[in-house]
């Protein structure tokens, strides 16, 4: 039954008026410009009834969908390889219609301007956007993935597609983003370009890498960029999932979530990084943008940290806290 | 992506020198400095495209910041794989250090895993004695693979007793002999850090460039220091770059050295970097450390004149050098209840243009300006020119530039201060327009 079927039904009124009391203002009905000599009745009544029903504060016949965003690598089928179903499939449990969900396919070896980074985002987005009319999209991100999706947030003029993604947004999850870049990867790039030590396997260094240097997103935060500190706040939310610490005692089970093998060589990592890091990121880079939803240890099962390799992973109730917010 | 032949003379001077972070200094090329480059034949947007966000009461003024500080407690060098296999002098100042091998990879060439180097094969020797326990960790290449970072990497942790001082490492297992190899050197928590900092990470070709750099022990500074300095390009040319003392009112260590020659476009939004080498003796040993930072160096496509700004719109003449898309952004401010200037709406417009003489707007929203509960005086601030299809930073006004926002006429103060003939010319036209709208 729709909201405007329901209202010509009960009040009788025309369909015009109704229409016009439909229009929404930031998602949420805004009842200020009926402007009907029965206005105030009328708006007494409307109120009740919505009240009645639970919908005063909800957002009204909005589509809710969401995007999965993977981080750093050429993906072809990162709903396996990257997120793992589990995952993908125990967040959609908090939507009502669970098919309502892309899992995005992009080659973020590239700085995230790139056709194949943003702009394979952005045709993947829009697709998914108008195939399902989608109008309450949530997208959850991880690692670099999140300075791709702030990159069209933030430069909505680039690209004629992403002012209608940055409207369609409702929100952003980002999972350790690397907001700020990290010391490892000016690590890996040490030394001359021409010889540097590149190859970070399954797809990952080159250009994506280059640009996760720390001084590197320095200067795009601070001249293209939106949302870290002194700057403008990016159009739409944009909150972070921290990682805080790597645990790899192999008489641990915890360790093990989502690979041991993982766990060992993040916690050598950890080296070039703050006492606080998921092994991959300082905590500093991945709360630096938007705003921290939590620090791992906050909320997850039995306060555990999460790894950088965990994040993506359904450890420690991720899954579940994420569900809970769609 | 082609790159352009226009050579970019950039004869600048690094000054290395006691940065002061205030707000950044706008940044402007001049008409002289402009250049014809190629189009770009990546796929770029044409449509023009207009976008305005509200920002939240409250929030204040923002502060343009373009510095950066770049703090290191390591040091790398690069050497071949017989210099393993015979032994290299390293000097270690932090206990518990982390020492991390990479073969090292030329560009389009595939490099076998087995050039890794099996943290086994690792000895220690300190006055030509080996340390039996030199190690209290070795992760192996596949290790460290997994974690998907580094590459043809291996690394070993110092263990505590081994100490610090001057050491011997080598390689027991036989490693081609011309294969290049990084060996980094981590002494996390050490008390000698070196700093490299800028207050500026935006230049126009051809601009002077200025950074500090120093060591300190336990944040004290440090004296002698031998600072060499590397500058890297973008296609990842690096080479060493002398540099001469000036005379300074600071602290004496100032120094000046020239960028080299770039001969070509830079590759889309890629960046240069600064790379010093700084080396200082502390008692019997010497203390190394590599600092590295970012800058971008913008071909001057195009540069911008705010004409003047209605609540609608600002009308921006742009001298168009080189094909290509530019945006012109900036921040509205009204006045709180206190007469504060605070930020209420972010805009920007971007146009796909050619050579030329252009005048365009930059767009407002007038249902954000007509909503917020700030009031005027409104004012433009912290207007910027991108080339988007270079990914390049233009111009920028200083913090203390403003353009007031009439509700009718544009006004006539411009952000250069000067008034130019197409300023009058575009004057004339928006009011012979405005004349029509009203008839």
């Amino acid at each position: 039954m729709s909201m405007k079927w329901l209202l010509n039904y009960c009040l009788h009124t025309k369909k015009h008026d109704v229409t016009k009391l439909l229009q929404l203002k930031g998602r949420r009905l805004d009842l200020t410009h009926y402007n009907n000599k029965k206005g105030n009745i009328m708006r007494k009544i409307l109120s009740t009834l919505f009240v009645m029903f639970g919908l005063i504060s909800s957002p009204v016949m909005a589509t809710k969908g969401i995007a999965f965003v993977h981080g750093t690598g050429a993906q072809t089928d990162a709903y396996n390889d990257y997120w793992t179903a589990d995952f993908v499939n125990s967040v959609n449990k908090g939507l009502s219609n669970q098919a309502m969900h892309t899992v995005v396919n992009c080659d973020f070896d590239q700085f995230m301007w790139d056709e194949k980074a943003a702009g394979c985002l952005a045709t993947q987005l829009t697709t998914f956007i108008n195939n399902k009319n989608i109008d309450e999209l949530i997208i959850i991100t991880h690692s670099n993935g999140g300075n791709v999706i702030r990159w069209i947030m933030s430069n909505p003029t680039y690209d004629s597609r992403y002012p209608s993604i940055v409207t369609s947004i409702s929100k952003v999850i980002a999972i350790a983003p690397s907001s700020l870049g990290t010391p490892l990867a000016d690590a890996v790039h040490q030394g001359n370009a021409f010889e540097s030590s590149l190859g970070w396997l399954l797809g990952y260094g080159s250009d994506a890498v280059k640009q996760q240097q720390v001084s590197w997103m320095n200067y795009y935060n601070q001249n293209f960029l939106l949302g870290t500190v002194g700057r403008p706040a990016l159009p739409k939310i944009f909150k972070a999932i921290v990682g805080s610490d790597v645990d790899s005692a192999f008489w641990d089970g915890d360790s093990y979530c989502a690979g041991y093998q993982y766990q060992v060589a993040l916690e050598t990592t950890q080296n070039w990084l703050d006492s606080c890091s998921d092994g991959f990121l300082n905590c500093s880079s991945q709360s630096g943008a938007g705003t921290t939803w939590f620090v791992d240890k906050q909320r997850t099962k039995g306060g555990e940290p999460l790894s950088h390799q965990q994040s993506r992973r359904n450890c420690f109730n991720l899954d579940t806290i994420i569900r809970h917010d769609i | 992506m082609k790159l352009s032949t226009l050579t970019i003379l950039m004869i600048g001077a690094i000054t290395v020198m006691q940065v002061n972070y205030s707000n950044a200094q706008g940044l402007a090329p001049s008409s002289a400095q402009l250049v014809n480059l190629a189009a770009p034949n990546h796929a770029i947007e044409k449509k023009s495209v207009h976008f305005s966000q509200a920002i939240s009461a409250g929030v204040a003024m923002f502060k343009v910041k373009d510095s950066f500080e770049s703090i290191s407690d390591e040091f790398w060098l690069e050497v071949d794989g017989q210099t393993l296999n015979q032994g290299i002098e390293l000097t270690i100042n932090q206990p518990e250090a982390l020492i991390r091998l990479s073969a090292k990879q030329s560009a389009g060439q595939y490099l076998p895993t087995d050039h890794a180097i099996d943290p086994a094969q690792l000895e220690l020797r300190k006055n030509t004695k080996l340390i039996p326990k030199a190690f209290s960790h070795r992760v192996s290449q596949e290790k460290m693979a997994t974690a998907s970072i580094l590459a043809n990497s291996s690394a070993v942790k110092m263990s505590a007793a081994a100490g610090t001082g001057q050491f011997q490492l080598r390689v027991a297992q036989s490693l081609e002999p011309t294969q290049k190899y990084i060996v980094n050197v981590k002494e996390k928590g050490s008390i000698y850090r070196q700093s490299l900092a800028t207050n500026q990470q935006s230049y126009i070709a051809g601009g002077q460039v200025n950074f500090s750099v120093n060591m300190t022990k336990q944040d004290a500074l440090m004296n002698n220091i031998d600072h060499r300095a590397y500058i890297k390009t973008p296609n990842g040319e690096m080479k060493q770059v002398s540099y001469v003392a000036v005379n300074s009112a600071n602290d004496g260590n100032n120094y000046e050295l020239s960028l080299p020659v770039v001969t070509q476009n830079v590759p889309r939004g890629q960046l240069h970097e600064l790379h010093v080498r700084s080396q200082v003796k502390e008692g019997n040993n010497t203390v190394m450390r590599v600092g590295k930072m970012a800058f971008a160096v913008a071909a001057p496509t195009a540069r911008m004149t705010i004409e003047g700004a209605s609540y609608e719109h600002a009308s921006v003449n742009l001298e168009v050098a080189s094909e290509g898309r530019y945006e012109i952004s900036g921040v509205v401010y009204g006045r709180d209840e206190n007469g504060q200037s605070k930020p209420l709406m972010r805009s920007s417009s971007a146009y796909y243009l050619s050579p030329g003489e252009q005048t365009v707007d930059l767009q407002f929203d007038k249902n954000i300006l007509a909503a917020s509960t700030l009031s005027k005086p409104y004012e433009l601030r912290d207007a910027k020119l991108t080339d988007q299809s270079r990914v390049a930073v233009l111009q920028r006004q200083s913090s203390q530039q403003t353009v007031m926002l009439v509700e009718d006429v544009p006004q006539l103060k411009s952000s250069g201060g000067s008034l130019s003939l197409i300023s009058m010319f575009s004057l004339l036209g928006m009011g012979a327009m405005l004349r029509r709208r009203r008839n």
